[in-house]
């Protein structure tokens, strides 16, 4: 009998430099729709927001101890949404660059217990091609994490090509974590703080997903992989509905295959904040178990739920198993 | 016996409605639901429209070819709701009216949704009363947003409060996102039936959802195409992130956000013939709160007759869904026993 391993692949660290950065953005005056969120983070006194920011800061204590208590061997690790994305370029190019060091070398440290995706800074499409390429060599690191939207443009738009080449060339999976929805579509969202999990960041990486199918990008880097959290952002659910609009529209560009292909092809959901028997299953007919990995999203949601649902949630001990790690192993190349 | 077949999402147009998009979009208005009207009025979509015209015997025809017993149409999409206020109301009463003559003619097979303007209230509350007690319709259709607004504002409560009082289920049906909240979906295309038009029916019914309005009028019903516009999809996440959050659904006590979407919200199949989908919505919501819809003319009949014909389904809940539910939701009667 094999030992089942735990890999959680959607596991947020923040640094303190980070921190410093957003908070001096929200105290700047510069309002978005995340703006709220990383106020009531930064400044309430709530419990939430002090564990959550205590567990991001801390990479080796708490965090290892939480993993070990609950029986998880790895957590893929990116830096908490928005990254680097709402920094002046820069700024943002230098810092990605500093947190890509710190993650890799804990990594190297550590490389029974963490994996890594890299930060980029997609303000600066040529730097963060070039971050890819060294962040999946030198410093040998699993991905990249982009948290949606940079400044409103999205990765589809031409001007981010740069960070596709690079991530075809160098074979980095792009994990599409959300933020809160772009200023473009923000505003009926706010009245009820809607832009958050509630809601608005499954909007919001949603459409980032369409957006990329819709493309064309995926014809021309064949072999991109871009991984969604959330059980895919809502687009499995409707994959049906979206194949059947494309095929009966005009308008929008001829794609060389169905809607549903790219999303078995080329993308990987992880079941981050999703702990829905129902949805899993859903997602196992439709996209095969081997597309699915487990995530945690810890800090911001709890270990011990999200080891329950995936101990416990009625599916084969295969698919369990491929769930839980082997596909973690396959897509991040971690040993 | 062959299982009944209502079908609930069912569109018409008339000619004045028409008249009055073509000249709205000759007048520059830049509203994307008038710019995509505009290229149908100028003939890109000529059989659509004339099927979208006919609330007779040709539309009786082509029901008769697949099967389906009974359309509850409404005035297609964005209905009355880019009109000014006054005009907006004028045109509802002129369409309901021309609706229950169709109804008149035809009892048997046709029931029908009132168009109202909800940014008339005074005047949509009086239309909710004529159109029950006088024209006895089956309920309200509103095509989600008006001029960017949604029925969880308070200028909308008296519409909720009259049909709650007149027990009219209020269909929130698509249409593109407002100007405020669409740029994203544009540059490919997406604000239409491919993704927009959920991402902005689902939103104005988690809006009405967390706003309270169910606490305050707990009997409205609200009925969403589309298998639920995703809330269904996300349930799970939505009562997860609202336990953690300290915003409370005011009045809502107790109350989780799927609570009300089991209570207040029914759903149809409109344009998702999935039954994959549609049976992850029976395990969610349960085989009383699902009807069946075609979206005709816009998509296939024949297609959302046989996807639910074929599927492996308890017949007991098959017939609910074809039929059952849409006869006690929207009061259709039972056809006469044969003699």
């Amino acid at each position: 009998m094999t030992t089942r391993r735990r890999i959680a692949t959607e596991e947020a660290f923040a640094t303190p430099e980070q921190m410093q950065a957003i908070e001096r953005v929200i105290a700047g005056g510069t309002v978005d729709a995340d703006s709220r969120f990383w106020t009531m983070m930064a400044r309430a006194p709530n419990p939430f927001a002090q564990r959550v920011m205590r567990q991001l800061l801390d990479l080796e204590e708490e965090r290892v101890a939480i993993m070990d208590a609950h029986g998880v061997d790895m957590h893929v690790l990116a830096l908490t949404s928005p990254g680097v994305q709402t920094l002046p370029s820069d700024e943002a190019v230098a810092m990605a660059v500093r947190s890509n060091d710190l993650l890799a070398e804990l990594v190297r440290r550590r490389p029974d217990r963490f994996a890594g995706l890299a930060t980029i800074a997609p303000q600066d499409p040529e730097a963060a091609g070039r971050e890819i390429e060294r962040a999946m060599t030198t410093l040998g690191l699993n991905g990249v994490m982009i948290n949606s939207h940079t400044a409103d443009e999205y990765l589809d738009e031409d001007k981010f090509l740069p960070i596709f080449e690079a991530a075809h060339a160098f074979d980095a999976p792009i994990y599409i974590h959300p933020r809160a929805p772009s200023s473009g579509m923000a505003a009926p969202f706010l009245k009820y703080g809607l832009e958050t999990a509630i809601w608005g960041y499954g909007a919001e990486t949603g459409l980032h997903g369409v957006r990329i199918l819709m493309s064309g990008l995926l014809d021309r880097f064949a072999n991109l992989r871009i991984i969604l959290g959330h059980m895919g952002e809502g687009i499995p659910f409707w994959l049906w509905r979206i194949d059947y609009m494309h095929r009966h529209g005009s308008g929008r560009l001829p794609l060389q295959r169905t809607i549903t292909e790219y999303f078995r092809d080329n993308f990987v959901i992880t079941t981050s904040g999703m702990q829905g028997p129902e949805a899993l299953r859903f997602c196992i007919d439709l996209l095969g178990a081997k597309n699915i990995m487990w995530a945690i999203d810890y800090p911001y949601q709890e270990t011990p739920g999200a080891v329950e649902f995936m101990d416990q949630v009625a599916i084969s001990e295969d698919d369990r198993d491929a769930i839980y790690w082997r596909n973690a192993k396959r897509v991040f190349r971690v040993e | 016996m062959r299982i009944r077949r209502i079908a609930v999402e069912e569109a018409f147009a008339t000619a004045e409605q028409l008249d009055a998009y073509r000249t709205l979009a000759e007048s520059g208005w830049r509203d994307p639901d008038v710019l995509f009207w505009k290229g149908v009025v100028g003939g890109a979509f000529d059989d659509i429209v004339a099927d979208l015209l006919d609330i007779g015997v040709g539309r009786i025809a082509a029901m008769d070819r697949h099967g389906i017993d009974v359309q509850l149409l409404s005035l297609t999409s964005p209905g009355v709701q880019v009109f000014e206020a006054r005009k907006a109301s004028d045109l509802a009463r002129s369409s309901n009216d021309l609706l229950n003559e169709a109804i008149a003619r035809h009892p048997s097979r046709f029931a029908g949704l009132a168009v109202i303007a909800p940014h008339d209230a005074p005047g949509a509350v009086r239309e909710i009363e004529r159109a029950r007690d006088v024209l006895g319709l089956s309920g309200l259709i509103v095509n989600s947003h008006t001029d960017g607004c949604y029925l969880d504002e308070e200028a909308f409560w008296p519409v909720l409060e009259a049909a709650e009082a007149m027990d009219m289920p209020i269909y929130i049906h698509p249409r593109s996102l407002p100007e405020a909240a669409a740029a994203p979906y544009r540059s490919r295309s997406l604000e239409g039936g491919i993704w927009g038009y959920a991402a902005e029916t689902g939103l104005h019914a988690m809006r009405l959802i967390m706003s309270g309005v169910f606490a305050r009028f707990p009997r409205l019903r609200i009925v969403l195409g589309h298998l639920g516009e995703g809330l269904p999809w996300w349930l799970y996440r939505i009562d997860y992130m609202y336990k953690l959050q300290s915003r409370r659904i005011p009045r809502g006590t107790n109350q989780l956000p799927s609570d009300y979407v089991r209570q207040n919200i029914w759903v149809t199949t409109s344009g998702m013939n999935d039954a994959d989908a549609l049976r992850f919505c029976l395990a969610k919501l349960g085989p009383d709160r699902i009807l069946w819809a075609v979206d005709y003319p816009y998509q296939e009949p024949g297609e959302a007759v046989s996807f639910l014909t074929e599927m492996d389904l308890d017949p007991v809940d098959k017939a609910a869904i074809f039929a059952g539910n849409a006869e006690r939701l929207f009061r259709i009667p039972s056809p006469e026993p044969a003699a």
